[in-house]
């Protein structure tokens, strides 16, 4: 399987409210990002709008659906959908999350949380391989936010991260408001985590805003990134170097002139040499 | 059963189930962690319903369209990897729930079908002029045995009430039409025409007519079908006006003495 080759710039996810501009102008980002399930249709608009738009940006496709951590396998109906909309965007590269989001005949359309045990790794790496091999290509997996940890498990979620790239040959895509969410959720060192991922195998980072909840704070990509998570991007960015970088905006979206002013904050606390699109 | 899918299944039960009391069961630290993954659940998929039956939720107001909601989660709990499938039969929840009022759930079928057609596949359409440069060449014989072929999707349902109008009266904001309609069988017919979803209710005659030709009869069949209800000067024009509307509204992807017939 081939390797995927570093790609440094910066990109928006797509959204809809956008889409008029994109189609419209040349709007200066290096890459968007879409959602892969809401192009995993037979056609009409949403197609024709991606095809005139990959005409200008490379895409990324990241998925919500592939539910890598399912004990009960992989739902190989959708992966066979996503390969055919793969076939078709030639995208940068394929993501999704290190979660499961149902099992047996539930979808809760959720991210939801693994025990991270050894059990638990052997059938993320089963799946993970599984994909990788209908997909034809190494995907990129990213770091979720939780709200609960399971017990004596036996490994952190960076370690459980660094296993899963060396047994299966997969790639990261490391959230960078994911880490600092859940390290404040459950009270651990978002530099430890950053320092133990291995820095060869991260190919995208994203960054979003979160909202303090009753309890806990909630990754609810509603605002602008934070400044917390600015300095650990700041971090994270010495360590890693030129790597993809996007913001991620999925509620209250605003005017894509904002996340266009958003984005250069990030160009300019990149490493110089990532900076493109500018 | 391993262990992780024992966990999973029981994690899911706890997010996923009616009552919260699953959640005690649980360590008292995952407590709050938990209760985060209940309201996701429910919030997501009730925004989910509200999206793609914004008319009907207008209609019925957010009180009756979220209890609406929730029963029918609670009936027909996901299990597509889409959440564009959420909506599948939730215009049959609306029929039980409001059965004396039966424009709530045609226009939430209206709703869903405009969604369906949104996203169905893309097959060159045959427009209007090329079928005239074709059909120059048609001897009588090849128009008697004319077929047509419709584009995927095309939707055509019997309603009982103008949900056509309400639809149109709700997305322009204007006073509410007579849901009332002349007359028994009344044919929606929803398509895509360039890259829009569209519907308009079919006169009688019209939904005879587009009915036969997508059961895959021939033009000849139509025109006798027009002249036994309209007279025989009256249904041949009636079959060729059709047939040219047909063509300018971008139904029919073929046509032609040897095309084979699909029904959309």
């Amino acid at each position: 399987m081939t390797d995927i080759a570093p790609f440094a710039g910066f990109g928006l996810g797509l959204r809809r409210p956008h889409y008029a501009e994109y189609l419209a102008r040349d709007v200066p980002v290096d890459f968007v990002e879409i959602i892969s399930e809401n192009f995993m249709v037979e056609g009409g608009r949403p197609l024709a709008t991606l095809d005139a738009i990959r005409e200008r940006h490379p895409v990324a496709m990241h998925g919500v659906s592939m539910s890598i951590g399912s004990a009960a396998g992989l739902d190989h109906g959708y992966l066979k959908r996503l390969k055919t909309l793969a076939d078709r965007v030639r995208p940068l590269w394929v993501s999704d999350h290190l979660c499961w989001t149902g099992i047996g005949d539930h979808n809760t359309h959720d991210l939801l949380p693994l025990p991270y045990s050894d059990e638990a790794l052997d059938t993320v790496c089963a799946n993970i391989a599984v994909a990788q091999d209908v997909l034809e290509r190494p995907m990129l997996f990213e770091n979720p936010s939780s709200y609960v940890q399971f017990a004596d498990c036996g490994k952190t979620e960076w370690e459980f991260l660094a296993a899963m790239c060396t047994r299966t040959g997969c790639y990261l895509l490391l959230d960078i408001n994911n880490i600092f969410v859940s390290s404040r959720n459950h009270g651990f060192d978002a530099v430890t985590y950053l320092d133990a991922i291995p820095a060869d195998r991260v190919r995208q980072i994203h960054l979003a805003g979160h909202s303090q909840g009753e309890a806990m704070l909630i990754d609810t990509h509603d605002s602008p990134v934070a400044e917390d998570v600015w300095s650990l991007y700041d971090i994270a960015s010495r360590r890693f170097g030129p790597v993809a970088t996007m913001i991620e905006r999925d509620d209250d979206i605003p005017p894509l002139a904002d996340l266009l002013e958003e984005l250069d904050i990030a160009r300019r606390r990149a490493p110089s040499a990532e900076r493109r699109a500018a | 059963m391993n262990n992780l899918s024992a966990i999973q299944r029981r994690f899911q039960a706890t997010i996923t189930g009616v009552e919260d009391a699953g959640v005690l069961d649980w360590p008292t630290e995952m407590h709050a962690g938990l209760a985060v993954y209940r309201t996701a659940y429910r919030s997501r998929l009730l925004d989910c319903l509200r999206g793609a039956f914004d008319k009907s939720r207008q209609w019925i107001g957010d009180e009756s369209f979220d209890a609406t909601a929730a029963h029918h989660l609670i009936l027909h709990p996901p299990t597509s990897w889409t959440l564009d499938d959420l909506g599948l039969g939730f215009s049959d929840t609306l029929a039980t729930l409001f059965p004396d009022d039966p424009e709530i759930a045609e226009l939430a079928s209206l709703e869903w079908e405009m969604q369906q057609i949104f996203t169905s596949p893309d097959v060159p359409v045959l427009a209007a002029a090329d079928f005239a440069d074709r059909a120059s060449a048609y001897s009588e014989d090849d128009w008697l045995d004319l077929r047509l072929a419709f584009i995927p999707g095309m939707a055509t349902r019997v309603v009982t009430t103008d949900c056509a109008a309400l639809w149109s009266a709700i997305d322009a904001a204007t006073d509410m039409p007579p849901l009332d309609l002349p007359g028994t069988d009344a044919v929606l017919l929803v398509w895509r025409q360039d890259l829009r979803s569209q519907f308009r209710l079919l006169d009688p005659d019209e939904a005879v007519g587009l009915r036969l030709m997508q059961s895959g009869a021939s033009f000849e069949q139509l025109c006798a079908a027009l002249v036994n209800a309209c007279g025989d000067d009256a249904g041949v024009a009636a079959a060729g006006t059709m047939l040219g509307r047909w063509m300018t509204d971008n139904l029919v992807s073929d046509a032609g003495p040897s095309v084979r017939p699909t029904c959309g």
